[in-house]
């Protein structure tokens, strides 16, 4: 298997106990990028990724009502993921080679 | 060494990296809680809870309601498993009550907290719980209250927090015997730490002829006393007022024996009116170990049912409100005292307050200070010493513990004798049909030369007037100067009898409150009138009969006030403008609901009415609203008092004059607002702690029936908070079964994530009722 996918399922799974998984999955998924602009495209797929896995968790266990209601702090979880994640891209930038 | 040249994607990434870090760093502590899966979302509805405790095996299993029914092995194991199930649903609670009682909340919240601070530290609560440990700490009680303790500290230390702790980001110290105190000290003092001594002395200081307005029961005067009085102004008064007890609170309970219940089994009903709160202060528990079996409600951090059932007996409690509080005034000489002819050194101790400042803890000495007579408040040039039942060693647990326990009234009334404070009515009922009601608590008999005195002013404390025989401030009381147990005014076996904070009685030996300390007689009236009409009609009451009067919003104040209008209506001069709210008040039936306009027109015609009165007088005396008398004080004025001249004009004005004036500002008022219906200005707002800072976790806003001077019982201003019936309960007995109904204004759980925060909310609007019936 492809080492950015790899990467990028280690990273979802722990996004499940703590947020440095954004950045394992996004740099993971950035792999399939071929320039920055993509590469942070990518990342943040990977958080937007992680955050409708979030947000499926909280339907299953029946909180995501609740959590909607926090209002800015939903907003912030969705705003966390797009930024870290994005940022996460940028990790694997080493790969464009732009001599 | 000459280090390889990075390609440009080398250079970029580490950049990114670098930028990644600056970007992360300031947001870690919301990544921490807020990004996807964070901490702040983490939350698991636990139905169903094992544990295995030091001392044995215990369950706790939630029904549909979020209550929890805790059964174990033995004694200890259940209240260890009371502990963690309290503190699994409540302990951003429990913490921030025991923190407001230790005087803790600034190094939290921050500065603005820091007077609050002051004074609980200055008052020494902490030490009066500790007294009342101290007391316990070789006892059976003891290893519960332990075993509770280590519940709580067992679910600080291994389970999920409650979001509010990591908003603040702190992890709740460990719990304690002596936090459980302070909580018992804290809802006694919300009863019954009440400034009204000194703040009469004020009014008759600057408006002497309103002492008519406060009449006294035991008519004794003490005018040498006034003359001590050093200095109390008015900014003490606004200072000591946000530390007091709620005056407002109020309660209802009543009992109905076998001889007039259609089952033939007696039947109990109660609704503690308190502050409406998020989460609300009531906990619903169930709990079973062997034979010992009770459910009811308690407030959190109190591991036994305070109101509630057993298979043999239930009981309900409403305030007494009687007179528990004392002030002396000394002669002092720097930091001496003259205390019966012999110079006293106040008693020092100095303590640290923590207070959040700039985002740092910075400590601040306080030196609270103490006489024979209690701890000193001194603020404002004027210093006072305060003695309080809950100042002392107190038994309360015990009496509670023994009502738990409790196989008969007869039992129940033996463990009502360990009651001290806050003195409450307890109403009982037993499944072999008898029935009492005892105020059970603890009341101080003042005397000056050998003669009782009142208790409604300052004494001179270096004369020794008016002090509590055998009180022992911070130690343990002998008791001995106050009402004995037997001679305090009970009824046993009554066919009916119904509290609603009213005088318990008139023509008693004792000095046991002023009208101040007593609410006015409406409600009481009301459940009063409610029953014999019932029993008039039908002969027997039933369940639904209890419902139907704790869902009772007719207006007595309305019935008399607006009664006495109509009796009276060619004396009064209406204007155009008032004629049509007049005719919407003497077309209307009395009650309270959401959508009356009559009710609307009567709740602010109330305020104005009272003002438009007392505005004149009070105000040039530099008094002000709440200086107020009573409403039942206004009602009875005859109608050319000298309270409804207004002083401001050459005319004299009777009361159809100022009926007619708050009659016009009512007009205004509804008008320039665009109110329509009561439920306009009758909305039930319940709001968190963190509160308006963060409103996601209030609960939600309705409209409301119901008013203070109603037995379905709803105050929608805030003094800080609305206050309403806390926990409605109706309870009974069959040939097989006991059976309690009950609802509380929220959730069981505090938890902003769980099913259980907010369920029971609608229930409790509606009158409707969560039911608990236990077999024999």
């Amino acid at each position: 298997m492809n080492s950015g996918i790899i990467l990028f399922l280690i990273g979802f799974a722990i996004s499940g106990f703590h947020w440095i998984g954004i950045v394992l999955a996004g740099a993971g998924l950035s792999f399939f990028g071929r320039s920055i602009k993509t590469k942070v495209l990518y990342g943040t797929v990977a958080g937007v990724m992680i955050w409708f896995a979030f947000v499926a968790y909280t339907l299953s266990i029946g909180i995501y009502d609740k959590v909607t209601q926090t209002g800015t702090l939903f907003n912030l979880s969705i705003f966390l993921s797009i930024v870290v994640g994005g940022a996460s891209g940028l990790i694997t930038a080493y790969q464009t080679d732009y001599r | 060494m000459k280090l390889r040249q990075l390609k440009r994607g080398e250079f970029l990434s580490l950049l990114s990296i670098a930028l990644l870090m600056i970007i992360i760093s300031p947001m870690v502590l919301y990544l921490d809680l807020f990004a996807p899966f964070g901490e702040f979302w983490k939350y698991s509805e636990q139905n169903s809870i094992e544990l295995d405790t030091p001392y044995g095996k215990a369950a706790i299993e939630y029904d549909k309601y979020g209550t929890p029914k805790i059964e174990a092995d033995n004694m200890k194991s259940l209240f260890y498993a009371v502990g963690y199930a309290q503190a699994k649903d409540r302990m951003f609670q429990m913490d921030l009550q025991r923190r407001l009682m230790k005087g803790q909340l600034s190094e939290v919240f921050g500065e603005s907290l820091n007077e609050t601070d002051e004074f609980y530290v200055k008052m020494n609560f902490v030490n009066a719980a500790e007294a009342s440990w101290e007391y316990f700490r070789n006892t059976e009680f003891a290893e519960y209250l332990n075993a509770y303790s280590e519940g709580v500290n067992d679910y600080i230390e291994n389970g999920e927090l409650q979001p509010e702790f990591k908003l603040l980001d702190y992890t709740p110290e460990k719990w304690t015997p002596v936090d459980t105190f302070l909580i018992n000290k804290l809802i006694a003092w919300e009863l019954t730490g009440d400034f009204w001594d000194l703040e009469r002395a004020y009014i008759l200081k600057k408006l002497p002829e309103a002492k008519e307005l406060y009449p006294e029961y035991l008519n004794h005067s003490y005018p040498i006393i006034y003359s001590e009085i050093p200095n109390i102004n008015k900014s003490l008064l606004d200072w000591l007022k946000q530390f007091e007890g709620d005056k407002s609170f109020g309660s209802n309970n009543w009992v109905i024996s076998g001889k007039y219940t259609a089952s033939g089994y007696p039947m109990l009903a109660n609704d503690p009116h308190l502050s409406l709160t998020v989460p609300p202060v009531w906990y619903r528990m169930h709990l079973k170990s062997k034979d010992f079996e009770v459910w009811g409600v308690t407030f959190p951090g109190v591991p036994v049912i305070i109101i509630g059932q057993n298979r043999f007996v239930s009981w309900g409690v409403t305030n007494v409100g009687a007179d528990v509080i004392d002030f002396y005034t000394y002669r002092f000489d720097g930091d001496r005292y003259l205390y019966k002819g012999k110079w006293l050194e106040v008693e020092k101790e100095k303590r640290i307050i923590k207070v959040l400042k700039d985002g740092e803890i910075k400590e601040q000495e306080i030196t609270v200070e103490k006489t024979v007579h209690g701890p000193i408040i001194e603020k404002f040039g004027t210093k006072v010493a305060v003695a309080w039942t809950g100042f002392t060693a107190t038994t309360e647990l015990k009496a509670i513990f023994g009502l738990n326990r409790a196989s008969s009234v007869a039992e129940a009334i033996d463990a009502l004798r360990w009651f001290n404070v806050p003195a409450q009515n307890f109403v009982l009922i037993d499944r072999f049909g008898n029935t009492a009601y005892y105020p059970a608590g603890k009341y101080p008999i003042r005397e000056k030369d050998g003669d009782p005195v009142p208790g409604n002013i300052i004494f001179n404390g270096s004369n020794g007037d008016g002090e509590w025989r055998g009180f022992k401030p911070y130690g343990v009381s002998t008791w001995e100067g106050f009402i004995p147990f037997e001679q305090i005014p009970h009824l046993i076996n009554p066919d009916y009898v119904a509290t609603a904070n009213q005088r318990p009685v008139f023509e008693y030996r004792y000095y046991i409150g002023d009208s101040e300390y007593f609410a006015d007689p409406y409600r009481g009236m009301r459940i009063y009138e409610m029953i014999e009409k019932r029993i008039a009609e039908k002969g027997k009451l039933d369940v639904d009969d209890m419902i139907e009067m704790q869902k009772d919003v007719y207006s007595k104040p309305a019935e008399f006030i607006l009664g006495d209008i109509r009796d009276n209506l060619s004396k009064i001069q209406f204007s155009d403008k008032t004629r049509p709210y007049v005719d919407e008040l003497l077309n209307w039936d009395y009650r309270m609901v959401s959508d009356s306009k009559a009710a609307l027109i009567f709740s602010i015609f109330l305020k104005e009415y009272m003002n438009e009165t007392f505005y004149d007088e009070f105000n040039s005396a530099g008094l002000g609203e709440e200086n107020y008398p009573k409403l039942w004080v206004l009602q009875n004025l005859p109608e050319d008092s000298r309270w409804f001249d207004d002083t401001r004009t050459p005319e004299k004005e009777t009361k159809w004059d100022i009926v007619e004036r708050a009659l016009e500002r009512t007009a205004r008022i509804i008008e320039s607002n665009g109110y329509e219906r009561y439920g306009d200005i009758n909305i039930f707002m319940a709001t968190h702690p963190f509160s308006p800072k963060i409103l996601f976790m209030n609960y939600p806003q309705f409209k409301m029936n119901g008013s203070d001077y109603t037995v379905y019982n709803f105050r929608y201003d805030y003094r800080p908070f609305q206050a309403g019936s806390s926990w409605r309960m109706i309870t009974t007995f069959t040939e097989s079964s006991a059976k309690m109904l009950g609802v509380i204004p929220g959730g069981n759980s505090g938890n902003y994530f769980s099913d259980n925060y907010a369920d029971q909310l609608e229930m409790w609007r509606d009158c409707e009722y969560i039911v608990t019936e236990v077999g024999y």
